[in-house]
């Protein structure tokens, strides 16, 4: 942007940008009047590596494991995107099994994206709790993939045309009983966060989008459900 | 003007060409994905025609592309793309040829307001300017920087020592 905030009456306050190694690294400059933001500008430059330069002195599988790097949470499902792009233009089909398994895989990681979203959120409103049943499904979910691939952040589990090796034995048995034991999971949080009062006052009517917002600014997805607006999971199919 | 194959597009935008097929330079289809070669000066009344007539509603993605080899467009060197969506499950992408030397192109930003950021990131790295932008400054590189990191011309080994603080004026 290229004018300052306007200051008076507000208070100015810098957010950020903070460590690395916290949620992601983003310098926001707000607005404040008490407690509520007024106004802000964003500065999201820090994260950015521009990995789409380093392919370019890269062959077509290094670039895989610059994949892993673009969200330290889904690195799975950032290989699959990314050799299924170069599938595309190569005209490659992988085969049944593959494209399950990179389902599976898929489906991991969006889960324990969400499960850190949730956590880190409620962290931030000083529920620390949540973040540790959590973070010990994440665990268990990382476990199965580093028996798949022998890394649990970094993956690097696809391969142009499939994948870096199949499934261990007895691998399925024990992704079916993690995922048997989440739900328990999801209640002891749903119980420590859904009808909480603090959590409840600090999420409730906070930044609220409009229709129209949502509309122009083409968002889709989880914001918009509960305004009965189109998901991208309904109108589009990822694999 | 080149030959071009109107069945995909009458199959997945039905009377479109009948009304703009003659900004049309190229039409290209590849796995499924349908990709219109269009002429930059006629890309602002094509992506408000798909948006108010076809159903485009939804802006997925906007970026440039550096073509190293040029064959058919003599002279030309990037493009931008938009690719439009809707929710009957189509989708579009529009690409447009622009010169090499001081590439410009109209922006679209009043007509979907998620282009407002995609074309800053466009000029931040390819250097192309969109005409008509509110305020096109540089969004994921330092203010400082110098030149467009994703043009092919550019040096992969082009670091550049940076040392001033970001203005908050500046943001």
């Amino acid at each position: 942007m290229n004018t300052a905030l306007p200051t008076e009456p507000f208070l100015q306050l810098n957010l950020g940008p903070s460590h690395p190694a916290t949620h992601g690294t983003l310098r926001i400059l707000v607005n404040l009047e008490g407690e509520i933001i007024r106004d802000m500008k964003l500065e999201i430059g820090y994260l950015h590596r521009c990995f789409e330069k380093m392919a370019e002195t890269h062959t077509w599988n290094q670039v895989i494991p610059f994949t892993d790097r673009l969200n330290y949470v889904s690195a799975m499902m950032n290989n699959v995107g990314y050799v299924m792009a170069v599938e595309k233009l190569l005209g490659v089909q992988v085969t049944k099994r593959c494209q399950r398994i990179r389902v599976i895989m898929a489906e991991l990681s969006r889960i324990i994206d969400h499960l850190v979203c949730i956590g880190a959120n409620a962290v931030d409103l000083g529920a620390l709790t949540c973040f540790w049943y959590f973070f010990r499904e994440r665990e268990n979910i990382y476990d199965l993939f580093e028996a798949a691939c022998g890394a649990r952040l970094t993956t690097s589990y696809t391969r142009v045309g499939g994948l870096l090796a199949d499934l261990p034995e007895g691998w399925t048995d024990w992704c079916r009983k993690i995922i048997d034991n989440l739900p328990r999971t999801l209640d002891d949080v749903e119980g420590l966060l859904t009808t909480n009062r603090i959590w409840i006052d600090r999420t409730q009517g906070v930044g609220v989008l409009s229709e129209n917002v949502l509309w122009i600014t083409d968002s889709r997805g989880p914001v918009c459900e509960p305004r009965g607006m189109p998901t991208m999971c309904e109108s589009t199919s990822l694999l | 003007m080149p030959e071009i194959d109107t069945n995909c597009v009458e199959t997945k935008i039905p009377g479109f060409l009948q009304h703009h097929g003659t900004a049309l330079v190229e039409v290209q289809e590849h796995m499924g994905d349908l990709t219109l070669v269009v002429q930059p000066e006629a890309i602002r009344q094509l992506i408000q025609a798909l948006k108010t007539n076809f159903g485009f509603e939804m802006l997925l993605d906007l970026f440039a592309m550096d073509y190293e080899i040029r064959t058919q467009y003599s002279g030309a060197l990037c493009g931008s793309l938009p690719t439009l969506f809707t929710s009957k499950k189509r989708r579009v992408r529009l690409k447009v040829f622009i010169g090499e030397t001081n590439p410009e192109i109209d922006s679209i930003h009043d007509i979907y307001a998620a282009a407002n950021w995609f074309e800053r990131e466009a000029w931040d790295l390819f250097g192309i300017t969109f005409k008509g932008h509110p305020h096109l400054t540089r969004i994921l590189c330092h203010q400082e920087f110098v030149g467009h990191p994703l043009r092919k011309d550019y040096p992969s080994d082009g670091y550049q020592q940076l040392r001033k603080a970001i203005r908050s004026a500046g943001m």
